[in-house]
């Protein structure tokens, strides 16, 4: 008796083969689709996430600043904002460093003064300036010379702030914008749809 | 023998069934973690930083409330506070649906040299705690391939970074490594309250105003330049511009205004319209309240003697004394003629507590400061008021608002005399009769003055007289 084969039995004709590379075929290419559009959007969605986490980065620090700000002024294309504000840390080389080297770092005593306008309250004889700018792809604040880069992004940050003063107040109004890598067009509603607004009052204000 | 026929192909799919499982996953995990991350910083992160500086300021608002009641209600001021010499220290308060916390540190770091009112400074903290995951790919700096997630929010994961690095305090002393219990972000304000002086206007009734004379006039004029002159209607005078400074601030809307005012007038729902009577600004709607005067408690202990005046007596304080810690006495009447020298040559500081009604001759020599607190009522004659320097914030009267509401407290100066003089009398009803030539500032409940007075505010008196109220004037953020 011969025994029946197995090779036999197991193989694929050719057609079977055919029609399995085929239907392979398509699912590799649909899995291998829809793992780049998945990466694509992913990709995208982490971009514009990460760029409007820049967006309330900027805001925040703006109104940190702002709020412990003397005096704010902002340039005619209101996009680099100016602050002054009080000198709340002895710094090395302040007068009180320069008599006692171990006060550098620590919170400094104000002085009363009395103004026309009223009495004033300073830390210290001079005061920081604190320059928020753009620099390319970068928003940068500039602290008595040293420079950090708080935000940086492709997507086109764009930062305005407007100054209103008024008689017995004054505060800013920052708007950031930004423009979606994953957009094509470029279209004004494509970068106003990504708008964060921001106010913040000025409760150092100094009159006269 | 026939065999039997085996599938061999399944175990195969399987295989293949396990492993687009597993990469699926892979990638899902990954992108769970990439969003769990960008998650954390965006909403617990930077929900707990804008937290923690509410906190804060409720803390500062815990501190400026204590602060108001060291002048509103002195007894309560800082009560249930860790008190050591001018330094408070609040207990921990917890609150909110997240479980923020916050604490105050209160200090008098200056006194006013020309008042003595203490300045108040109001260091706080609020802490936030940070739900969701702990530390998770962040980092601070901002450039190619970092994200700068923490480079403005500094969170505690583990320990306090702010008293590991710079101590409690942040003066560097009392460094250590404190463990929190879970991720925090805290944040630290300082805000300075400065005292709320009560001359503000010329005069200024929290009830109704009934004056002046049809032919009085209310101007103002500045002592640090000089004694007063007419010149409110001169701009070309060089004191032209503290000649319009004489206003009348009313809060309710019954007020009958007769006479020239040179200054602005506001009322709380009046109808006062713009006339050739009033030379400022005019503003109707304007509410305000004035809260009842309390003795101040930061005096020294009184003298000796004397402790009643009841015919003519002069005294020399025993020191010249400073503003904010002048001779005090403490009179149970003050009757008679009481005259008030100065030490040598010196500026002398004097304060005077009448426990009953005043009706003396006061008589206060040039370079005295007396302030004359009393309980009861004052009915004198304007030439009863003898200041001989001229400047009212040398005479100085404040009326203590009677324990009971309905208590009436009066104030009636009568003819013949003028004086210069400021009276802080939020609970009492004013009356002034005659015609006389008065310098100085008045707070009162209700005014009523029907003489041809002449009215002269001292614009000396925006910066002088005891703390009434406080205000925060400054504000700084520890950005540490």
């Amino acid at each position: 008796m011969r025994p029946p084969s197995q090779f036999r039995i197991n193989g694929f004709t050719l057609a079977e083969m055919m029609i399995a590379l085929a239907v392979s075929a398509v699912v590799l290419g649909v899995t291998l689709t829809s793992s780049s559009s998945l990466q694509k959007s992913f990709n995208a969605i982490d971009s514009y996430f990460a760029t409007h986490m820049q967006q309330i980065r900027i805001v925040d620090y703006l109104s940190r600043d702002v709020k412990r700000g003397l005096v704010v002024t902002t340039s005619a294309d209101l996009q680099t904002v100016t602050i002054t504000v009080p000198n709340y840390l002895v710094q090395a080389g302040d007068p009180e460093a320069i008599a006692n080297p171990a006060l550098v770092g620590c919170p400094r005593t104000p002085t009363i003064t009395n103004t026309p306008s009223g009495p004033q309250v300073n830390y210290g004889a001079v005061t920081s300036t604190i320059v928020y700018s753009i620099n390319g792809l970068s928003i940068l604040r500039t602290e008595n010379g040293i420079v950090t880069t708080i935000a940086s992004s492709t997507d086109q940050l764009v930062p305005q702030t407007t100054d209103v003063e008024l008689a017995n107040t004054e505060y800013t109004k920052t708007s950031i914008t930004f423009q979606p890598i994953f957009t094509s067009g470029g279209s004004v509603a494509q970068r106003s749809g990504t708008t964060v607004y921001s106010t913040a009052y000025l409760r150092n204000k100094r009159r006269g | 023998m026939k065999f039997k026929k085996t599938s061999f192909e399944q175990g195969n799919v399987l295989i293949c069934a396990l492993c687009t499982i597993l990469i699926i996953s892979l990638i899902g995990a990954n992108v769970l973690q990439n969003c769990t991350t960008r998650f954390n910083v965006s909403s617990s992160q930077v929900r707990s930083w804008k937290e923690a500086l509410f906190a804060a300021e409720a803390g500062g608002d815990i501190g400026y409330a204590e602060i108001r009641k060291t002048v509103l209600n002195p007894l309560q001021a800082f009560n249930g506070w860790t008190n050591s010499g001018s330094q408070h220290v609040s207990p921990s308060t917890a609150f909110g649906e997240n479980n923020l916390s916050t604490s105050a540190v209160v200090d008098l770091f200056y006194n006013d040299a020309i008042t003595g009112n203490p300045w108040f400074r109001s260091r706080s903290r609020g802490t936030a705690p940070v739900s969701g995951l702990r530390r998770i790919g962040m980092d601070d700096r901002m450039g190619a391939g970092s994200r700068g997630d923490s480079l403005l929010r500094k969170i505690d994961f583990n320990t306090d970074h702010f008293i590991a690095t710079y101590g409690p305090n942040g003066d560097g002393l009392g460094k250590a490594l404190i463990p929190v219990a879970n991720p925090q972000i805290t944040r630290r304000i300082e805000q300075i309250s400065a005292p709320v002086t009560p001359f503000e206007a010329a005069i200024k009734c929290t009830d109704t105003f009934y004056g002046l004379g049809s032919a009085a006039q209310v101007d103002s004029y500045n002592s640090k330049n000089g004694p007063y002159y007419f010149c409110a209607n001169n701009p070309a005078d060089p004191h032209f511009s503290d000649s319009r400074s004489g206003s009348v601030e009313i809060g309710t809307a019954v007020m009958n205004v007769n006479g020239m005012l040179y200054g602005n007038v506001s009322t709380n729902g009046g109808t006062i319209r713009p006339s050739q009577y009033i030379t400022g600004t005019i503003d109707n709607n304007i509410p305000f309240t004035v809260p009842p005067y309390a003795m101040p408690t930061n005096l020294p202990p009184p003298q000796l003697s004397p402790t009643s005046v009841s015919s003519t007596v002069s005294i020399t304080p025993p020191v010249a004394g400073t503003a904010a810690a002048p001779t005090y006495y403490l009179l149970s009447s003050l009757s008679g003629k009481l005259t008030i020298n100065p030490v040598g040559g010196a500026q002398t500081y004097v304060a005077i507590h009448v426990t009953n009604d005043m009706t003396a001759h006061l008589d206060v020599k040039p370079g005295v400061h007396v302030k004359i607190f009393f309980d009861g009522n004052m009915d004198v004659k304007g030439r009863d008021i003898e200041n001989e320097s001229g400047l009212a914030a040398n005479l100085q009267y404040y009326a203590i608002s009677p324990s009971d509401p309905a208590t009436v407290q009066t104030i009636s100066i009568a003819p013949p005399g003028f004086f210069a003089a400021t009276f802080y009398a939020p609970s009492a009803d004013v009356h002034l009769n005659g015609n006389p030539d008065l310098t100085g500032a008045i707070v009162c409940k209700t005014f009523y003055g029907n003489g041809n007075t002449s009215w002269h505010y001292d614009r000396a008196l925006d910066t002088e007289g005891d703390a009434v109220d406080y205000r925060i004037v400054s504000y700084v953020e520890d950005i540490r």
